[in-house]
């Protein structure tokens, strides 16, 4: 038997025979018989294969387009694919909702090339997330095209198109390949260069849909919005098609990118493989602490066991460090043996070179490659074959991904199978309780808000530049009249007669970031090697990760901050090897402005009092904990003083009246723990429901009018509290407190950009199933006392958190002497 | 329908507007709107960087635009612009030349030197140079507030200077406001259109495409297609790359056309915020500086296109451009002049590389022109020197001795020279002498042979 090293894990009985044929269910029962899927299997899941539903081809499809297809064994057409073309060629707007390896891209290139073979004059613009996503693509649809023997031409134009060839492509170009960032600084604001683009631009599609939510989404609709404009200044109302993964709202998101009704197509007529899904979860290693052993060692062994059975296979993980560390553990692995499968397994990342992605997805294909170990990069994008197994390290963050990554096994026909490992964050840990979620409808809500105001008075500013407004003109549900007004007095815009006309000397474009909120982003500026700047950092995440002593690190080089200019938007940081990394300690307060909508009692039968609105956020970074790495012992504690930082924003919110706290029966102090603790495990819950990241929620415990707010693990301060209000044992007040203040802990949620997003909105819609949820997420964590996974470490948050959170959830749910 | 027209409201936002509730839940009315959006928006300021405006300039001491710049109100059928008129005697002198020694030049000889076509059209140049004079030439300069090109660029000041009855004619026009952008482009381009040749300095990239940019928002066509486009920057660069610091206007005029700017220059950085400041608040000042940098420029510009007629001819006493020229005749095929500027350069007066470049040159060119002997008398000179032809000289000598004199011993004498002196020899260089060697000592030993 090959490889008896020590680097070698042998989890199967061998017989001697390496097993490289046989049928990938054969593979799996055996693996299914395995000590280690016996002991850490928490679901297995079949999925039946699914027949094709088969049309012909339209009849009135173009005879070149016809026999491109045929050429390349497509015969006839799924039943989506056909149903998009007529759709479109009926003139309607539509969103096409299919999982991956359902021929997609079919559904709108089809029509359009069709049209455009018949009026060479046409137009059609194609817009993907990325700039890499878009330039496979092309590649994809130059194929098509080639197939057809015709002259049309279709070329990607982004940042890395030659400059000399730029002219040709606005002149002659017929599909322009792009992506929302170019849009955003290189196309519009010179659309003048553009004008026989413009004028006969018959077909807007988006790809990847999905991914315009939150901030980039908010940013999408507006960068649509000025398209839309610039479109009608030229005369032309292109058509749209919108493709997406499977979302709860599919349809809603489509019509807010559009701001009109789109059709909406979610039957999926390509025929599916068996599939088979396994839920993995590693087990705890402590159990005081609740820790579990880290998912890699766990896939590493999974993965060598489908690889050495020569079973095609892809890696996904969250990070691209994992994916260095497994492809180095893999290679390891069959190294010592002396076969070739050492060169047969890759890594893949989005940092590789265009050249070293094409290979190895050439690689993927052909079988030459066996296994990759990719980030999400490859979740998305050009076909790479079809692979057998697929085993996903780490939650992706949202149903949609995980579909998406598990359709990379088994495209069309033949068994496939995924296998999913946790980690022991939150989120993970619900997924792998809750695998019922996967199978159902999705409870994924893309959420955005095109008109949060920072987001949206930017846009304005950048559709000035480009086309003078003119009185009557409508942008957003906005008053534009009045936001146009503001931009005059602040000396941005100048009216004439009832225009108005961009009047300042920098370029828009160029300052607004598509990905974020804020401005103005502080540069990192490394004093030891020059003043080079080594990053940027935006506004909000400064105060946490740059401040004067903190240990910043970028692509494993440290670096401390020597000082930050605040007022000048840079810090001046030197190289340094440290042993520790700094934590800054943030106190949150909270002051609410105004209550958009409450819930008195009809959702929830329990008492707790939820609402959502508009508040002020004061964010104020007291200081840093230095802790050293692996152990994460504390080091010691720094000062900072930094401005604090204050934002208004939207947020959902939970408060307890001072009546309610005597039927639940804690003590002051265990009662803000656990309201801390529950708040944890909810941020958590929230982002499976939003699909979002934790960056995007803050959460705090406090007084509602900013009196004093609640920090489980700091050390910092004990002010005095107020006669009767809560004790010590980190919480900071202003003082301000009289004795008779009203004791009202809250726990808020709220969005971590300035003008909200539209999340805690949503979360104030769907408040039963976060609380439900968050419940859930704790009394099936099956850690003792708490636990990063449920509620916080026991060390931390104490002992009783966990329980108490479980019951103060249960009497939010269903009101005193219930069980959920 | 009733499900789409919600779904419509839904879609186009309005549904948010039903949430301004006050506190009290109640409905918050139109104007309680409006002033919620204001304090909205006044909290944005904080991380827009909107506050930071500069000063608002005051308003007394302001004189009116008229004062300042002296113009005058121009009404078309596009509406009403402004216009700054001036003319210049011919003799009037703007640093090494005077204006009149403008007229009369070799323009046969610039437009090899100079020439393109502008316009995206591509339809070839708008009639040759036939019967073409000075009074064809239209200079021309602008004024914009910025440099990023986009469409919310503006050309607020278009300059353009010509030759006219005996005098030199400049006309500037300036953008009062945006609503008289329509007049101003009318009046210009109808100007425009009454000359043949287009000369600017970097108009190629960036003048005529941004006027062609505010023209297409105007919906009005372009005069520029076809035209002969002069665009002095590249004949610069050519003649004066790596001589001097850079090649902007500014430069060449200070170190080659004899001209300095006076107080009322202002930085070319500055003028975008002095023009809004103009804008917004209605402050005249310093607007005469940029039409006085625009004058300048443009001046420069005429001035400069007389120079490099001075130097095509040979004429400027600065040698410096000799050898490039030579080499711009040479591959348009004007052998003959090439060789004078070869000769003049190889006489003295440059620096040595040149010099021994101008020769090699000289040299090549004698041997094309079967001057041989003479040729030879050249390389042979070179490799003497010393300098850093030196291998060259071998590589060519050894060729003229190896095909046309006939003489083998010489030729193989020639490489080994090459090889024979401390200096190291380029790699290419040594390999290509290493095999000419080869080939030379056997093609002797067969001669011998025989």
């Amino acid at each position: 038997m090959r490889g008896d090293s020590p680097g070698h894990f042998c989890i199967l009985q061998k017989d001697g025979v390496s097993m490289k044929k046989g049928d990938l269910s054969e593979v799996l029962e055996a693996l299914e018989a395995t000590k280690l899927f016996k002991t850490n299997l928490t679901r297995r899941v079949e999925l039946e294969a699914k027949p094709g539903i088969y049309r012909e081809f339209p009849p009135n499809l173009t005879g070149s387009l016809k026999k491109a297809l045929l050429e390349r064994g497509v015969a006839r057409l799924y039943a989506h694919q056909e149903e998009s073309y007529r759709r479109i060629q009926a003139g309607e707007d539509i969103v096409v909702v299919t999982p991956t390896a359902s021929g997609k891209t079919l559904c709108y290139n089809l029509a359009v090339l069709d049209r455009l073979l018949r009026e060479p004059a046409r137009r059609a613009l194609y817009l993907f997330p990325t700039k890499a996503l878009s330039q496979d693509q092309s590649a994809e649809l130059q194929s098509l095209v080639s197939g057809t023997g015709e002259n049309l031409k279709v070329h990607t134009y982004d940042g890395d198109t030659p400059t000399g060839i730029r002219g040709t492509i606005r002149k002659q170009a017929q599909v322009v390949i792009s992506n929302p960032d170019m849009l955003h600084t290189g196309i519009l604001p010179h659309h003048t260069k553009w004008n026989t683009f413009f004028q006969n631009i018959a077909f807007l599609v988006v790809d990847e849909m999905h991914m315009y939510r939150g901030v980039f989404g908010s940013h999408m609709v507006n960068v649509l919005r000025r398209l839309a404009r610039v479109c009608r200044h030229y005369g032309s109302y292109p058509q749209a098609v919108f493709c997406s993964a499977t979302i709860a709202n599919p349809r809603e998101l489509a019509e807010r990118l559009i701001e009109r009704p789109v059709t909406l197509l979610d039957q999926n007529g390509a025929p599916r493989g068996k599939k088979r899904l396994y839920f993995l979860n590693p087990p705890v290693i402590q159990k005081e602490l609740g820790l579990r052993g880290s998912p890699l060692g766990m896939v590493q062994k999974i993965a060598s066991e489908f690889l050495r059975r020569g079973r095609s296979t892809i890696v996904f993980t969250t990070s691209r460090l994992h994916v260095e560390i497994l492809t180095k553990y893999l290679k390891d692995t069959f190294e010592k043996g002396g076969g070739e499968m050492e060169e047969k397994i890759r890594g893949y990342r989005g940092g590789y070179l265009p050249n070293l992605r094409r290979e190895i997805e050439k690689g993927l294909r052909s079988g030459e490659i066996k296994g990759v170990v990719s980030t999400n990069a490859l979740e998305l994008g050009v076909d790479i074959g079809s692979l057998e197994a697929c085993i996903l390290c780490g939650y992706p963050g949202s149903i949609a991904s995980t579909w998406q990554q598990a359709g990379r096994a088994g495209r069309r026909t033949g068994m496939a199978c995924t296998v999913l490992v946790a980690r022991s964050n939150p989120l993970d840990q619900f997924i792998i309780q809750n695998p019922d979620y996967f199978l159902g409808r999705s409870p994924e809500h893309a959420r955005l808000n095109p008109d949060n105001l920072s987001i949206l008075v930017s846009h304005i500013k950048c559709a000035a530049f480009e086309l003078p407004f003119r009185k009557g003109e409508r942008f957003s549900g906005e008053n534009l009249e009045e936001i146009l007004e503001y931009l005059v007095e602040k000396r941005v815009l100048r009216k004439y007669g009832d225009r108005w006309y961009w009047a300042e000397e920098s370029y828009p474009a160029d300052k607004i970031s598509l990905r974020t909120v804020s401005e103005e982003n502080f540069l990192v500026v490394d004093r030891s090697s020059a003043n080079r700047v080594v990053a940027e950092v935006d506004h909000q995440s400064a105060p946490l990760t740059i401040y004067p002593g903190a240990i910043y690190m970028l692509e494993g080089q440290q670096y401390q901050v020597e000082e930050l200019d605040y007022s000048n938007h840079k810090a001046y940081v030197t190289q340094v090897k440290a042993d520790y990394y700094t934590e800054a300690v943030l106190f949150t307060k909270l002051k609410i402005l105004d209550v958009f909508s409450s819930d008195p009692e009809d959702v929830c039968r329990g008492k707790a009092r939820m609402h959502e609105g508009e508040v002020h956020v004061v964010s104020h970074v007291a200081g840093f904990k230095k802790l050293k790495f692996y152990s994460s012992e504390n080091l010691g504690y720094g000062e900072i003083s930094l401005p604090d930082q204050e934002m208004h924003t939207t947020s959902f919110w939970i408060t307890l009246d001072p009546e309610d706290l005597v039927e639940i029966g804690l003590t002051t102090q265990d009662l803000l723990y656990s309201l801390a603790g529950c708040g944890y495990a909810m941020q958590h819950m929230a982002c499976f429901i939003l699909m979002c990241e934790p960056r995007d929620l803050g959460k705090a415990v406090g007084d509602p009018y900013l009196k004093w707010f609640f920090r489980p693990d700091s050390p910092l301060r004990d002010p005095p509290p107020a006669a009767g209000g809560p004790g010590p044992g980190g919480w900071f007040g202003d003082g301000e407190g009289s004795p008779d203040m009203e004791f009202r802990p809250t726990l808020f949620l709220y969005d971590a950009y300035p003008g909200g997003l539209g999340l805690s909105s949503h979360l104030f819609s769907c408040r039963k199933e976060l609380l439900e949820g968050t419940w859930s997420l704790i009394e099936r964590c099956s850690c003792g006392h708490g636990c990063p996974s449920c509620v916080g470490p026991a060390p931390e948050v104490g002992e009783l958190t966990k329980s108490n959170a479980r019951r103060l959830l249960e009497w939010m749910i269903c009101g005193a002497g219930c069980r959920g | 329908m009733d499900d789409l027209r919600s779904r419509l409201q839904r879609v186009r936002g309005l549904g948010s507007q039903d949430r301004q509730a006050g506190a009290d839940g109640k409905e918050i009315g139109g104007s309680d709107r409006v002033a919620s959006l204001r304090a909205r928006l006044a909290r944005l300021e904080q991380g827009m960087a909107l506050s930071k405006r500069s000063d608002p300039s005051r308003l007394a001491n302001q004189r009116c635009l008229d004062e300042v710049l002296r113009g005058r109100v121009v009404l078309n059928g596009a509406g009403v612009c402004y216009e700054v008129p001036s003319t210049f005697r011919k003799s009037f002198r703007h640093g090494d030349y005077c204006l009149e020694d403008g007229l009369g030049l070799d323009l046969g000889g610039l437009e090899a030197l100079c020439g393109g076509t502008l316009g995206q059209g591509g339809g070839g140049s708008r009639g040759s140079l036939d019967g073409i004079r000075a009074e064809d030439l239209l200079f021309l300069d602008t004024e914009t507030t910025g440099l990023a090109m986009g469409t919310g660029t503006y050309v607020f000041l278009l300059g353009m200077g010509f030759f006219r009855d005996d005098k030199y004619c400049l006309h500037q026009f300036f953008l009062r406001d945006f609503t008289e952008e329509a007049a101003l482009l009318s009046e210009a381009m109808n100007l425009i259109r009454l000359f043949r040749v287009l000369v600017t300095f970097n108009g190629r990239r960036f003048d005529v495409p941004l006027l062609e940019t505010r023209l297409l928002l105007q919906g009005m066509t372009s005069p520029f297609e076809g035209m002969i486009d002069w665009d002095l920057l590249y004949p610069s660069r050519r003649l004066w790359r790596g001589r001097l610091e850079d090649c902007r206007l500014e430069t060449l005029e200070g170190e080659r056309l004899g001209v300095t700017r006076g107080d009322r220059e202002v930085v070319g950085a500055d003028i975008p915020g002095i023009y809004y400041r103009f804008i917004h608040s209605g402050d005249t000042r310093d607007l005469d500086r940029i039409a006085y940098h625009n004058a300048m420029d443009i001046l420069s510009l005429t001035t400069l296109l007389t120079h490099l007629d001075r130097c095509l001819g040979r004429r400027d006493p600065k040698k410096e451009n000799l050898l490039s020229l030579g080499r711009f005749y040479e591959r348009r095929g004007m052998g003959a002049v090439s060789v004078e500027c070869y000769e003049m350069a190889g006489a003295g007066g440059v620096d040595e590389g040149e010099r021994n470049r101008a020769l090699f040159r000289l040299a090549c060119r004698r041997r094309r022109d079967g001057r041989v002997e003479e040729a030879v008398g050249i390389w042979e000179q070179l490799i003497d020197r010393g300098g850093d032809l030196r291998p060259e000289s071998c590589i060519e000598l050894a060729k003229v001795h190896e095909h046309v004199t006939r003489q083998l011993d010489r030729a193989i004498e020639a490489v080994r020279m090459a090889e024979s002196r401390d200096r190291p020899v380029r790699p290419d260089l040594r390999i290509d002498l290493e095999k000419r060697l080869k080939r030379l000592e056997r093609k002797r030993s067969r001669l011998w042979g025989k």
